[in-house]
């Protein structure tokens, strides 16, 4: 059996938000979360950080309610790109395949001194808001072909309006069940 | 050719009328062709002796159409033109064979007759000189041929009326047509004109053949070994006989096929029509990359004289090393580490993507002292698609062990399990990999480690290192060679600030990290005034490998590292490598508060008493995004406000700065602000998304400068709500700027803007891309003299509408337009030329639409520069090879010749000062369009449900070459899925099958899985032209998921809309507990209500349907009340 499948944690308008996902937000939203809740909850940073108790929650299960929420608009997008035909649907590995391809590509242009832009390795968070930055364009582009948009600003009026009201549904207990390959979230938030 | 038909034949007697006198046997002599009429010139040479002679070359062919031995000695030909003309008696033993042919031509040849007639008996007409005419006589405008035994009894007559024709008269099919009468071009594919001795397309006459099934196969080395097909094709009134064929290998290496190189294949009498000869391989290792063998059918023998096997008929087999299609290895031959930092991480890399099961890569270490790293011995690395094809091996160097000189350890590799995987070096990795671990020997350690410190220890090692940033900060002053460690998974508010400096090169002080796990953090938490690090009148520091951030609910003077000196004279060698920034709240402003602001800000405070610039400036590979107000600026407060050859530039100036490989967005305003630089390189940045919330904003720019080169940049998505939009901004006091080899796309303004003054000069544009920017492309916007723009490439698709060249009314520019390509497919870009500038536009080619603004250009182009793809760059220097040039663009060569060009092209062919250059940026061979080679747009593999069936359609695999069709590409399957099978049609396809990417645009290719256990399947491929151009060989993968695995919890209240997009009618579908009355309402971007409907929900699953009748298509809401409940759903309405 190959490794372990990347699991699908949530669901944000039918389109699974999948864990190694969730974390491309956790780390970007890591460092706020810390401050916002050391300073809101008069919290100390340390080794238990991420486990005190503040309230009904957690300081790691506000960071990934905040992580869910950033990763909206990108669910949106993703399902504009399947309605437009510009991707078949979303699949994590699917992404991780072309991001460690895009970087292998750069590892050999580098030993062949061709041109990169950028560091000679994307981390998977630069290399996802690229991604995404990237094809929104071209889904404007489609969606004005398809006389889907009027004017490129509505589309970013469809991706707000859709977001205030939009579910997420939670696979098993919400984010209280999470469990990330069984080790538990603040080792994820140790990783590099 | 159009052949109006004159002939009218008469067959009097054909095989199929035999005459009563004759016996069964010499009825079955027939004619199956016959030339009367020798095209003009050497087209009518059919004798093949080198000149065409009417009398010479006009012939008959016999075929004695039986199943025995026909003996025609003595019998005699004549022609009836005038009488019983007699032309030939067939001399003793002429005696054919079944299905033999004779070809009787004219009279003898003085040079023979000298043609391949095949197996045919060649004879000529005996008779020639007697009588009438010469040679056979056959008239042109029709004759009558009559075959008579030797005792005169007629065998037959053919008769033909008119033969003028330019070419022979045949049966069609041979032998088995009815008639003589048909124009032989016509029967021929070929076209040929007569065909003696042979079939109409030039074959030799057989009736049945043994040959190849196949052309070629292609196969993996695990498969051991291969049936050749051989195949019996025809009919034959004899087919009982038996037939032999050898099959001989003529290339290839033939000890890696068990030693074969001939074997004899025979089809015993009546047998069936195929036969196999097994081809086996001695050791699939003595395969390596892909071998070539070539098999030829030789020394046919059979009875049957109708048997034969086609000229050159080979089989091709390509042998694949599976071994070869993924190798792993090191990524480097060596690396380095500083002893602090405590941890190394060496990357493996797999090259290939045939991933079949887990692949375990050991690395062990195989000499150095494992004491040292935590008794390292070997680590193993499993691969899986979902690991990637990288990892990274980290080597912790042991807990309270001190390195005190250079210590190098070798590591090497090998693989535990993958059966198609070598621990082979290929170009790029390395079988082993030396790691030196730098000493710390020789400078001063200060540790910080906010997990596990206290600041009463005495912060000199990791195991009692401080706790906070205040012992750092209070420190008195940091001696040359400080090392300031941060510890990994550590987080800090507040800000680092040092004292003191390095002496020099040898003795530079550092702030690092240390230990395994995520970079440091050290968070501003607002702080306003200082950036989070920051260096005031320091040199000789380098910073690297931490996060700063420092978000705010409020504007502020905020940066995420300040370097600072007043009044301190030359500051030397800062360099900022490697870290994290981000969510820095600046002021979001164009005013200079603002421009303070941001990621990186180096500037001088303060130089009134002593001159203060600096030197050695590098930032690199740092991320830097969500920052107001700007990426990275250099500045002196003090003042900017004046030209490069000012006394205040050269008290000012910063020296050899770099700024390379980082990755800028989410900026308010600039990516980057690069002042007062002399020299400088700006290159290999990647910035994105810039001038964002209603802030105008250049994505680069440069200010007080002098000699600076900007190039190998990306830039897009500046979102500039009015001026200053573009990628770069030669703005104000420059002198010699060069923007050169970047990549502009899908900006609000174009490529260059230039805010100049009169004073600037020497601004070089040249080989940049523009795809798709709007806006003004190129915005000259005050006054600059001698600026050259040359061989850049804009690319206009037709939705934007940009003005590609913006002179500003009034002002006086003076600049060259030389060897630029506009390709423009916009109906609406347009070019705004005012009457003050002066312009030499010089030898462009402006293709697509030519707005009537477009400025003269005594030698342009207008034709298709024709690119190998233009329009489809996505994001990187790789997609934009389709602006390439085929080899035959106009473009080739055309340009005009720039003595000082840069010596490369955006693509890095070499462009001489001496030589015509072409048009564009390329600069490289003119491609062929017939052998560009194809490549994979799309290939996303699919995630499917075990034991389920998945189409595999063009979103998820496509190949193009942009000189063929899709239905001319195809898949050559290198090997099978192995839990589940590759369906075509419904048709399970083996190795040997290939299919097309029209297949798969169709929709007809699909995977069947049989779910086994394993949630990972593939198939290996490659694509192949008609030239026979391939891809590289790559792999679709299948993810499989367990079919329980993602059931989901049913939420109170769940919407599906259905079909979305949809035409109008859809249905609403809402599960849930909830029962009573839905509101209904469908709105508009603006929110405007444009239906509404109130429904009941009666029971807990309701579905009912819609209608957006009357709706213009564009994207609607449908908002949702159910009691407290509200769904908002998004509606694509599409045309018709």
């Amino acid at each position: 059996m190959w490794g372990q499948e990347t699991a699908v944690i949530a669901w944000i308008d039918e389109i699974p938000v999948f864990e190694g996902e969730l974390e491309v937000f956790l780390i970007r939203y890591r460092a706020e979360l810390i401050r916002t809740t050391m300073n809101t909850y008069d919290l100390a940073y340390g080794q238990d950080f991420w486990q005190q108790s503040v309230g009904q929650t957690t300081p790691g299960h506000l960071l990934i309610k905040k992580a869910i929420e950033a990763l909206i608009p990108f669910k949106i997008q993703q399902q504009l790109m399947i309605e437009t035909a510009m991707m078949r649907r979303w699949e994590w590995n699917d992404f991780l395949a072309g991001y460690h391809s895009y970087n292998f590509r750069r590892s050999q242009d580098l030993a062949n001194q061709q041109v990169i832009y950028g560091p000679p390795t994307l981390a998977l968070e630069e290399y996802y808001f690229h991604y995404f930055q990237h094809q929104q364009h071209e889904l404007i582009r489609r969606m004005h072909a398809q006389n889907l948009l009027a004017e490129t600003k509505n589309y970013h009026i469809l991706v707000s309006e859709m977001a205030s009201t939009i579910p997420v549904k939670w696979k098993n207990d919400g984010p209280a069940g999470l469990s990330f390959d069984g080790k538990g979230f603040h080792v994820l938030l140790q990783k590099q | 050719m159009q052949f109006i038909r004159s002939v009218l034949i008469c067959l009097i007697c054909t095989l199929a009328l035999p005459l009563a006198a004759q016996t069964e046997s010499i009825s079955n002599l027939i004619i199956n062709e016959f030339l009367a009429d020798p095209p003009p010139g050497l087209a009518g040479d059919a004798n093949g002796d080198g000149s065409r002679v009417y009398q010479e070359d006009e012939f008959i062919e016999f075929i004695n159409a039986g199943d025995s031995s026909l003996d025609i000695s003595g019998y005699k030909l004549f022609d009836s033109q005038n009488g019983q003309t007699l032309r030939h008696i067939f001399p003793a033993n002429t005696i054919l064979a079944p299905y033999q042919v004779l070809l009787l031509f004219g009279r003898p040849s003085t040079g023979g007759n000298l043609g391949d007639f095949g197996q045919a008996i060649v004879q000529n007409a005996s008779q020639s000189s007697v009588g009438n005419g010469d040679g056979l006589s056959l008239t042109n405008g029709g004759d009558n041929i009559v075959l008579k035994s030797p005792s005169d009894s007629t065998i037959f007559s053919f008769q033909y009326t008119a033969a003028e024709i330019d070419q022979s008269l045949t049966r069609n099919p041979d032998i088995t047509g009815e008639t003589v009468d048909i124009p032989h071009t016509t029967a021929s594919n070929a076209g040929l004109l007569f065909s003696p001795g042979r079939t109409v397309e030039g074959n030799t006459f057989a009736i049945r053949t043994v040959g190849f099934k196949n052309a070629q196969s292609r196969i993996s080395e695990d498969e051991g070994s291969i049936n050749l097909i051989l195949a019996l094709e025809g009919q034959s009134p004899i087919p009982d006989s038996q037939i032999t064929v050898e099959v001989h290998l003529i290339s290839g290496n033939s000890q890696d096929i068990g030693g074969f190189s001939m074997q004899t294949v025979t089809f015993p009498a009546g047998s069936d029509m195929e036969q196999s000869l097994q081809i086996s391989l001695t050791n699939d290792s003595l395969i390596e990359e892909e071998e070539l063998f070539v098999f030829e059918l030789d020394n046919l023998t059979s009875n049957d004289p109708a048997v034969s096997s086609p000229e050159n008929s080979q089989f091709e087999l390509s042998i694949v090393d599976n071994d070869a299609i993924l190798e792993a290895g090191f990524s480097s031959e060596s690396s380095e580490v500083k002893a602090y930092r405590q941890v190394a991480d060496i990357p493996v890399q797999l090259s290939g993507m045939n991933f079949n099961s887990p692949i375990e890569i050991e690395v062990s270490l195989s000499n150095g002292n494992s004491s040292l790293i935590d008794n390292f011995s070997s680590d193993t690395l499993t691969f899986t698609p979902m690991t990637g094809l990288s990892q990274s091996l980290v080597i912790e160097m042991s807990q309270g062990v001190v390195i005190n000189q250079e210590e190098s350890f070798e590591f090497s590799l090998s693989v535990l399990s993958g059966s198609n995987i070598n621990g082979v070096a290929v170009e790029g990795l390395q079988l082993s990999h030396r790691l030196t671990i730098l000493p710390n020997t020789g400078s001063h350690y200060f540790y910080v480690d906010a997990l596990n410190g206290d600041d009463t220890n005495d912060g000199r090692t990791p195991e009692t290192a401080w706790e906070t940033l205040i012992m750092i900060n209070f420190y008195p002053e940091f001696p040359p060679s400080s090392r300031i460690l941060l510890r990994a998974g550590s987080y800090w508010q507040g800000n680092l600030r040092t004292r003191g400096s390095g002496n020099g090169l040898d003795s530079v002080n550092i702030i690092d990290r240390y230990g395994k796990g995520p970079r440091p953090i050290i968070d501003g938490n607002g702080l306003v005034g200082e950036g989070v690090v920051k260096l005031l009148n320091q040199e000789y520091w380098e910073i690297s490998g931490l996060e700063l951030t420092n978000s705010a609910p409020s504007q502020g003077d905020r940066k995420g590292i300040e370097v600072r000196a007043n009044d301190f004279g030359i500051v030397n060698h800062i360099h900022l490598k490697d870290l994290h920034i981000h969510d820095i709240s600046g002021i979001p402003s164009s005013d200079n508060s603002g421009k303070r602001t941001g990621g990186i800000y180096i500037t001088t405070g303060g130089d009134d008493f002593v001159d203060t610039r600096y030197d050695d400036i590098l930032i690199e590979n740092c991320i830097i995004h969500d920052c107001e107000n700007q990426g990275i600026v250099t500045n002196n407060e003090s003042g900017v406000s004046f030209r490069p050859d000012d006394p205040n530039f050269e008290r000012r100036r910063y020296t050899n700065l770099r700024i390379r490989n980082n990755v800028i967005y989410n900026i308010s305003k600039n990516a980057m602000i690069i002042r007062l630089t002399d020299g400088g390189l700006i290159e290999h940045n990647l910035c994105y998304n810039t001038a964002l919330d209603g802030i105008t904003g250049n994505t680069m720019f440069c200010r007080t400068t002098r000699n600076t080169t900007f190039q190998f940049n990306e830039g897009y998505g500046n979102q500039s709500p009015a001026h200053d939009g573009s990628m770069y901004d030669s703005d104000l006091s420059n002198f010699g700027p060069v923007f050169q080899y970047s990549y502009s796309h899908d900006n609000n303004h174009g490529l260059i803007w230039y805010a100049a003054e009169p004073h600037d000069r020497d601004i070089i544009v040249r080989y940049n891309i523009s795809q798709n920017d709007k806006g003004r492309l190129i915005a000259m916007r005050q006054h600059f003299v001698n600026t050259s723009f040359y061989n850049n490439v804009f690319y206009i698709g037709p939705h934007v509408s940009p003005i590609i060249i913006h002179e500003r009314s009034g002002k006086q520019f003076s600049y060259q337009f030389f060897n630029n390509i506009v390709y423009n497919l916009s109906p609406t870009a347009r070019y705004e030329i005012n009457s003050t500038a002066t312009r030499d536009i010089d030898n462009n080619l402006f293709f697509g639409f030519q707005p009537s603004t477009q400025p003269a250009d005594a030698n342009m182009i207008q034709s298709d520069p024709l690119f190998v793809n233009p329009g489809k760059a996505t994001f990187g220097l790789h997609s934009l090879d389709g602006y390439k040039l085929l080899q035959n663009s106009p473009a080739l060569h055309a340009g005009r010749i720039i003595p000082d060009n840069g010596g490369r092209d955006y693509f890095g062919h070499y462009v001489a000062p001496d030589k015509a250059p072409h048009i564009g940026a390329y600069n490289g061979p003119g491609l062929d369009a017939n052998s560009t080679a194809p490549f994979l747009q799309t290939n996303l593999g699919l995630s499917l449900m075990g034991d389920s069936v998945e189409g595999i359609d063009q979103t998820l695999l496509e190949a193009r070459d942009p000189d063929h069709e899709a239905e001319t590409l195809i898949y050559h399957l290198l090997r099978l899925p192995a839990s589940g099978q590759l369906l075509l049609q419904g048709t399970a396809l083996s190795l040997m099958d290939t299919f097309r990417q029209s297949d798969i645009d169709a929709g007809l290719l699909a995977y069947e899985n049989v779910f086994d256990g394993n949630i990972g399947d593939y198939f290996a491929f490659e694509v192949e032209d008609p030239d026979g151009q391939k891809t590289d060989s790559s792999v679709f993968v299948f993810h499989l998921m367990n079919s329980t695995s993602n059931d989901l919890v049913s939420p109170d209240v769940e919407c599906t809309i259905f079909p979305n997009p949809t035409s109008g009618l859809f249905q609403l579908e809402i599960h849930g507990s909830y029962i009573g009355e839905v509101q209904a309402q469908v709105l508009d971007f603006q929110g405007k209500k444009l239906k509404s409907l109130s429904l009941k929900k009666t029971q807990a699953h309701w579905q009912t349907s819609f209608n957006l009748e009357g709706l213009s298509p564009g994207i609607y809401f449908l908002r949702l009340q159910l009691g407290q409940h509200v769904l908002s759903k998004h509606i694509i309405l599409k045309e018709g």
